[in-house]
């Protein structure tokens, strides 16, 4: 066991910030708050399901938008600084208030909209359209992306890349009706124009989704569709 | 040196000023947008060195680049237009180009248009093409590696009469 010091962002200026706690190999970030919160009660964040599934314990670690149950503590490492997440307004410690993000993303329409006359109704495993629907379909709405994104943390009128990645995964799919509506309100200010290809968010994504390229596919659809 | 001279070093100097000035405030807004207290110096916190963030890298250095590029344009645009009011007047500007602090700023001011236009290359080529995420990432090596070479190799031509 190694003795970690640790130093957590509090939102109350006068909670202890720093911390010490022993760890050993494999240790991760989420293990490590769960120790710490026996030593300070009030010590707040979020999480759920512990295997990257859920998303809910997204915060800064050294600074990067990571999973705390998928980061392992590094040993040797001279400090572990954890902050919540940026571009979100905190409610307490390491807890942020989604709000912005999540009506980013319900503002895309993100449910799928069956048309009455699809066909096929499943699409064939050989499917073209399966390789663009997949590769972003893996998304657990973490706010990693939201956090690493220059412009959707400064101005909340980008959709964001989650949104934006979401949108393209229905889009993609010859099955959805509402794929016009949709092009439409990802083409309007705020949607696809506003990338600036910093890449921030495919660089953070804990689960390898590339949303800047899925951005830019949507932005060829809008302007093959004339938006 | 010249009056002429004088005027166009201070000019050259204000907008070299300028473009620092710029890039210092491309990576202030990307850690105003990203606040943190992460340990290190605020190169660290733009983004790791890593491969993850390689991208993020090119977009604050294709910033930098751009309006360094136009700023020296701009400059240029003057510097030659000179010689529509007086050809003596032209050629006493120009002859600074010939000096060793100019040759030198002239191979920093290539390998910044390098940069961009190769880099400017590859964001159009992702704008058009399906590529993948490590594509892309190779790409933007590709692009440096573009940059240096061809950077390296003006750069001896515009330094060898000056070494010499």
């Amino acid at each position: 066991m190694t003795a970690l010091a640790v130093e957590i962002e509090r939102s109350d200026s006068e909670a202890r910030r720093h911390f010490t706690v022993e760890v050993g190999e494999p240790t991760m970030v989420l293990d490590v708050l769960l120790a710490l919160q026996r030593t300070d009660a009030s010590l707040a964040f979020r999480y759920s399901c512990r295997v990257a599934m859920c998303g809910t314990c997204t915060i800064r670690v050294d600074g990067r938008p990571v999973l705390a149950c998928r980061t392992p503590v590094l040993l040797g490492a001279d400090g572990l600084l954890l902050e919540p997440l940026a571009g979100l307004p905190v409610v307490r410690d390491l807890i942020v208030d989604t709000t912005p993000f999540s009506t980013a993303w319900r503002s895309v329409e993100p449910w799928f909209t069956p048309r009455a006359d699809a066909e096929p109704r499943v699409l064939a495993a050989d499917d073209p359209s399966r390789e663009a629907i997949e590769s972003g379909l893996d998304c657990i709405s973490c706010g990693a992306c939201w956090t690493a994104c220059d412009l959707a943390g400064a101005e909340h009128r980008f959709l964001g890349p989650a949104a934006l990645n979401r949108a393209m995964t229905l889009a993609a799919d010859a099955r959805d009706g509402a794929r016009d509506r949709r092009l439409r309100l990802v083409s309007q200010e705020g949607g696809v124009t506003r990338c600036h290809y910093i890449h921030g968010c495919s660089g953070a994504c804990p689960k390898g989704i590339d949303p800047a390229a899925s951005i830019r596919r949507l932005r060829r659809w809008s302007i093959g569709a004339g938006r | 040196m010249s009056a002429l001279q004088v005027v166009f070093v201070a000019a050259l100097t204000a907008l070299l000023l300028g473009v620092v000035l710029f890039s210092a405030f491309t990576v202030r807004a990307a850690l105003v947008v990203r606040p943190t207290t992460a340990r290190g110096s605020w190169l660290v916190r733009i983004g790791r060195a890593s491969n993850r963030d390689v991208q993020r890298w090119a977009f604050v250095a294709h910033r930098a680049t751009g309006v360094a590029v136009f700023a020296f344009l701009l400059l240029h645009v003057f510097d030659v237009a000179l010689f529509t009011l007086s050809p003596a007047r032209f050629d006493d500007v120009h002859e600074l180009y010939g000096t060793a602090p100019m040759r030198v700023f002239e191979c920093l001011l290539f390998f910044a248009i390098l940069f961009h236009t190769f880099n400017g290359l590859r964001l159009v080529l992702l704008d058009v093409a399906e590529i993948r995420l490590s594509t892309a990432r190779r790409l933007l090596h590709v692009a440096v590696a573009l940059t240096a070479v061809a950077g390296t190799a003006a750069s001896v031509v515009i330094l060898k009469p000056v070494v010499a």
